[in-house]
């Protein structure tokens, strides 16, 4: 979750962001959505879908979703 | 000194992949030239002055990962082909010739026959039109900075923008302006200093306009549907070149606003109204899905960024000379984002979703004597007959 956070912070340009804040209410643009989303797959080694990846809102529901994707790797 | 830079792609470059790139890189650097993409579509080379040839790098790997990211679940589907494509015939060039005339970087001037032409495929494409009851709208050649700020423009496209500059209205600067340039060809470099802030940019699209035309309004529930014309300037860096990818060029749209259902259902029947058209004119030409990379909220409702499907954007892709092909117009579905951004809503059905279905009319004529060349014996015998009617008409 700390890692996840932090590459959004990173990545958006942003101070901090809460565990249950908007990540689009930051004002991410479509460009910054797609360096995130970049980020995060070579960050973590996982192909997120994207449908996947535009329900998860928050940076708890994107590291719950990189989770259930590392775990059906692993399985 | 020019340097050349090779950049290893992650996933081999695809249809799409390929043309987006290619455009796309073009604006990092002003020095960058000859962007390509190696047969097998493993590397992307391009040339660019040795200095800023790291820098050059950095983004274009950066840019390359994005686009490619971003279209990584977008598949080519061809909706209409038009007979001719079974045999595509060059007969001309898309190089400047009789009556076509650059007049400077992404800007043509026609006269003669390329102008008749081009009135022609106009007059054709409105005649199309009168298939739906619509609206005419008259748009100005400028729009509000807060306009295309709406249309999330200055986020997503910035560097296509061209503002519409002037003078700070100050005695001082207006007189010092005057007298530096009292012996000078061109503008100098001090000018930008002497600029207020641009309130107005010239439009990149006539759309935008009906957007803003329709700001707060509730709509009927049948929606509505506009026709309208004008000109459009998008900045395309070193990848402006002869007619094929002008600055300043003049746009014929059609818009539909109203439900998603709507909306698509219209754009549906254009394509193969469009197709039957594409067909009379005789042109080797396909309808087919396009690339939209860092596309604005395809849907805004639930604030998505990216292009979902393949269905959001086609595009009237001609032939050129080479195998080359050349968009000459585009349907696009923007589900309800310009319906949310500029609160248009629909009687009993929330906001009003849109699509627009675009027509670049120099393309157009460049596609169109690039394949039948200049010689109108050779072209069909409608266009023929109707320009040969309108020469008769002007003497």
């Amino acid at each position: 979750m700390e890692r996840v956070i932090q590459l959004i912070s990173q990545v958006g340009g942003i101070d901090s962001v809460g565990v249950d804040a908007g990540i689009y209410e930051a004002g991410f643009s479509s460009v910054r959505v797609l360096e995130l989303l970049l980020a995060l797959e070579d960050e973590f080694g996982v192909s997120i879908p994207d449908k996947d990846f535009m329900a998860a809102r928050t940076p708890r529901q994107i590291s719950g979703l990189i989770d259930q994707l590392r775990e059906r790797q692993v399985a | 000194m020019t340097k050349t830079v090779t950049i290893q792609l992650r996933d081999p470059a695809t249809d799409m992949t390929r043309e987006e790139i290619v455009k796309q890189v073009a604006h990092l650097s002003g020095s960058l030239r000859n962007p390509r993409i190696s047969p097998d579509g493993s590397n992307l080379k391009f040339d660019v002055e040795a200095e800023e040839a790291e820098n050059a790098r950095h983004h274009a790997e950066k840019l390359c990962a994005l686009i490619q990211r971003s279209l990584r679940n977008v598949e080519r589907k061809v909706v209409y082909r038009t007979r001719a494509m079974s045999r595509p015939i060059i007969r001309g060039t898309t190089a400047p010739g009789d009556g076509v005339y650059m007049a400077g970087r992404g800007q043509v001037m026609l006269e003669g026959m390329p102008l008749q032409l081009f009135r022609y495929l106009d007059t054709a494409l409105a005649d199309l039109e009168k298939n739906w009851t619509t609206q005419e709208l008259l748009t100005p050649t400028l729009i509000p900075a807060d306009v295309l700020a709406k249309c999330d423009y200055f986020r997503s496209f910035p560097n296509t923008v061209t503002f519409a500059c002037h003078l700070e209205p100050d005695a001082a600067v207006i007189n010092r302006f005057r007298a530096r340039h009292e012996h000078k060809t061109t503008v100098d470099h001090e000018a930008l200093t002497d600029m207020a802030t641009p309130e107005a940019c010239l439009s990149p699209a006539v759309c935008y306009h009906v957007y803003h035309r329709n700001q707060r309004l509730m709509l009927p529930a049948e929606g509505v549907a506009y026709t309208v014309r004008g000109k459009c300037f998008r900045y395309e860096s070193s990848n402006m070149r002869e007619m094929t990818r002008l600055w300043d060029f003049t746009m014929r749209e059609l818009v539909f606003l109203g439900t998603g259902e709507y909306v698509l259902e219209e754009r549906e029947r254009c394509v193969q109204i469009i197709g039957e058209f594409l067909d009379a004119l005789g042109l080797a030409a396909e309808i087919r899905t396009a690339s939209d990379p860092f596309y604005i909220a395809p849907d805004a409702s639930s604030k998505t960024y990216f292009q979902l499907t393949a269905e959001t954007k086609y595009e009237l892709s001609a032939v050129l000379p080479n195998n080359e092909r050349l968009a000459i117009g585009s349907l696009n579905y923007h589900t309800d984002f310009f319906g949310r951004a500029f609160d248009i809503t629909v009687e009993g059905a929330g906001p009003a979703h849109s699509s627009c279905i675009g027509f670049g009319l120099e393309r157009f004529v460049c596609a169109f004597l690039a394949q039948h060349g200049n010689d109108p014996s050779d072209w069909p015998e409608e266009v023929r007959t109707a320009i040969a009617g309108e020469i008769l008409e002007a003497q």
